[in-house]
């Protein structure tokens, strides 16, 4: 040991250890002293280059060689006691670099292990397998085989590495430790008979949420993951470390025996419950969505996002939705709805039109929203219906904005500038306004009672929106609208990267997307116009608004692009 | 290369078909004294050999629980996709030694083409298919036997 370290301090160089960063090594993209120097090491017998400051592990990768691994994880520190991604190792001596590369008596672990020149890996031989092989069969020793019952068969690291490199039957007579099950916080059960100590979930509520509620008791075979005792593990990022860990010991009580793994269906999409816009994937089964999981974009969440956008999507299923068009808060068919809605805007026109424009509201609704306000209806004001907005809650390594508007800055580049909420208030007690469109879609929102005090003196008052509230009593005509897993759309979020959500369920009652409905408005006033897709829409919104420039739906991807400043 | 066509020549007897036909009624006669394999169904009992592949059956372990822990293995495996499981936390009379279990267990026996898959593949050997016949029914729906009916069957 004392030589590989001598070895590592001369090879990586004093400063690169002042520097701290080197049990951070994903952190080093970040730094361009590594990204220009590349060294060649030689990997299962190919010479490969790669860059120096790298792992073992992260090197392979790029090589398309995977290593297995329990705790490493690319957004937490390295902690490397899974010893899963043992390979075995030749280092040049670095007194004497002519002469060639040694084997090392022991494997190195891969995660921790950076490259070195002339080092030469190899992660396919006989030896290498038979040790991974051993590192399983003890991994295997406590865990009980309750794959049936267990909510992580299917996507467990430990299932896949058990067919991979484990053997097909235990020689393990003894008994195993058995735990009880625990509910070790609102949103998380600990099942600690089938825990492996990898501390991924240890490590990342001290780094990552900077809370710590859980910790490794005990020692030996006996040292389990636990809560201290009454403190439950209840912050905003908890339930991340349901994702975290590789075998199913941390599992989400929300999800619990909801689905099996491999029915679920899966959809990008982008989390409308703040203005960060973390990129998520919703999973579905037979159109009804089961749970919601961050998806990788280094750019925005990196790995991680908050429970309030977990279990947000919960609200799409209340009984409080919008479920048809509403004539006079009487539910009507769309034909009628569309009938009345001409009428009602011949009624309107030209007496003063204002309209209140939640920030949900996709940049696609938006655009639609100005055309008609600019073009063919002729709004004279245009006022943001805005959340309140709280102060930003603070972690470690993750920040959940205070602002949970996910299109404020969608808003404000397309319509403009805009008059304030008072002011729209004010026209209408004036009763220069006549006529109101409200479009809302906040989810879990009440309306003021001055707004819905002064919209009863309205002459016409057409409302959009997600759930029953005090406003669509009042309406002279509604319409339902769909939310962020029904359609597909963009956003911008707060750092200015328009991001895409696809459409991941079909809704469950007839309904009409909001940009066909503001098309037909659109439709009404100004003749015939072709019915747009939401990719056409953003389409010409690219064209007409330079920020979206070289922007179109197709090249934003699953990560987004930023806009142009 | 083009094959040789085979052409096969004709001789007198088969002109004649006779002697054919009377090689085939001596078969047929020959028959008339051998034992009888067919048997008059509803009135006779069917006993089929052990491993021929009737209804389904979800079986008990010595508790009396349902041995099913809803993995959704058969489910999964099931070509014609007849097995619909809605799994749900186990009641507490079944013990602290199970923990999941199927709240619906439901089979339609029309849909299933009695392949036994859900046989070899079940974990926990809980489901089988029984020796018992497909009963008869008028309406589609009785045909979906439910958790009870299956446990029972």
């Amino acid at each position: 040991m004392f030589y590989v370290g001598l070895y590592r301090l001369f090879c990586s160089g004093i400063v690169e250890i002042r520097k701290g960063q080197r049990n951070y090594p994903d952190n080093n993209y970040k730094s361009e002293v590594y990204m220009s120097k590349k060294i060649v090491i030689k990997l299962n017998g190919k010479d490969v280059e790669v860059e120096k400051g790298q792992t073992i592990l992260q090197a392979a990768k790029a090589y398309g060689v995977d290593i297995p691994h329990y705790c490493y994880h690319p957004g937490l520190s390295i902690a490397g006691n899974c010893r899963m991604c043992l390979v075995n190792v030749a280092l040049k001596n670095p007194r004497n670099p002519e002469a060639p590369a040694k084997w090392m008596p022991k494997p190195f672990i891969a995660c921790q292990t950076t490259v070195s020149p002339g080092m030469e890996v190899d992660t396919e031989s006989e030896k290498t397998k038979a040790i991974q092989q051993a590192i399983m069969e003890f991994l295997l020793i406590n865990h009980p085989l309750d794959c049936p019952e267990c909510d992580q068969a299917g996507e467990c690291r430990l299932q896949d590495y058990s067919y991979e490199y484990g053997q097909d039957r235990s020689r393990f007579i003894e008994e195993k430790n058995v735990r009880r099950i625990k509910n070790v916080g609102p949103h998380i059960a600990l099942w600690g008979t089938r825990c492996i100590v990898c501390s991924r979930c240890v490590r990342f509520l001290q780094e990552i949420s900077g809370t710590g509620e859980l910790s490794v008791f005990e020692r030996g075979d006996r040292s389990v993951v636990d809560i201290h005792p009454r403190r439950e593990v209840d912050n905003p990022l908890a339930g991340n470390v349901v994702d975290l860990c590789p075998v199913g010991a941390l599992v989400s009580r929300d999800f619990l025996y909801k689905a099996r793994v491999w029915f679920l269906e899966h959809t990008n999409s982008i989390c409308n419950r703040c203005s960060k816009g973390c990129n998520i994937r919703v999973d579905s089964l037979d159109g009804n969505i089961k749970r919601i999981k961050p998806r990788m974009n280094m750019a925005v969440n990196e790995y991680w996002m908050c429970d309030y956008g977990r279990f947000g999507w919960k609200s799409i299923y209340s009984d409080d939705r919008l479920l048809s068009p509403l004539r006079q808060s009487a539910p009507v068919d769309w034909k009628t709805a569309y009938h009345e809605l001409k009428d009602t805007l011949t009624k309107a026109k030209g007496g003063g039109i204002g309209a209140l424009v939640s920030m949900y509201a996709t940049n696609e609704e938006l655009y639609l929203i100005n055309q008609l306000a600019k073009k063919s209806l002729g709004i004279e004001m245009i006022a943001p219906l805005e959340v309140e907005v709280k102060n930003d809650e603070v972690f470690p390594k993750f920040t959940i904005p205070g602002d949970k508007q996910p299109n404020r800055k969608g808003f404000d580049l397309i319509l403009g500038e805009t008059v304030s909420y008072d002011q729209i208030m004010d026209e209408i007690e004036s009763k220069s306004l006549k006529s109101l469109i409200v479009f809302g879609g906040i989810p879990d929102y009440q309306y003021k009672f001055e707004l819905v005090e002064a919209a009863e003196d309205l002459k016409i008052l057409i409302l959009f929106d997600l759930m029953k509230s005090d406003l669509t009593r009042i309406a002279h005509l509604t319409f339902p609208m769909l939310s962020f897993a029904e359609k597909s759309g963009t956003y911008v979020n707060a750092d200015g990267r328009v991001q895409r959500f696809d459409k991941a369920v079909e809704p469950n009652f007839p309904a009409h997307e909001e940009i066909n409905i503001l098309q037909k408005m659109i439709k009404i006033q100004s003749g015939s116009q072709k019915t747009l897709t939401p990719g056409a829409i953003f389409g010409r919104l690219a064209r007409e608004h330079s920020s979206f420039k070289r922007i179109n739906y197709k090249s934003l991807g699953d990560q987004g692009q930023n806009i142009v400043l | 290369m083009q094959k040789k066509e085979f052409k096969y020549k004709w001789n007198l007897v088969d002109k004649i078909y006779l002697p054919a036909v009377l090689k085939g009624l001596l078969n047929t006669f020959k028959h008339l004294f051998m034992p009888s394999f067919t048997y008059e169904y509803p009135d006779e009992p069917f006993n089929p050999a052990p491993r021929f592949r009737g209804e389904h059956r979800l079986k008990k372990d010595e508790k009396g629980r349902i041995k099913c822990t809803a993995c959704f293995m058969c489910a999964t495996i099931c070509p014609a996709k007849c097995i619909t499981i809605v799994a749900a936390p186990s009641p507490e009379e079944y013990g602290s030694d199970r923990n999941k279990y199927p709240a619906i267990f439901d089979v339609n026996e029309l849909r299933c083409i009695s392949c036994g898959y859900c046989e070899e593949v079940c974990p926990k050997d809980a489901i089988e298919l029984s020796v018992k016949m497909p009963r008869v029914y008028t309406s589609r729906e009785e045909f979906i036997y439910n958790r009870d009916k299956l446990a029972s069957n």
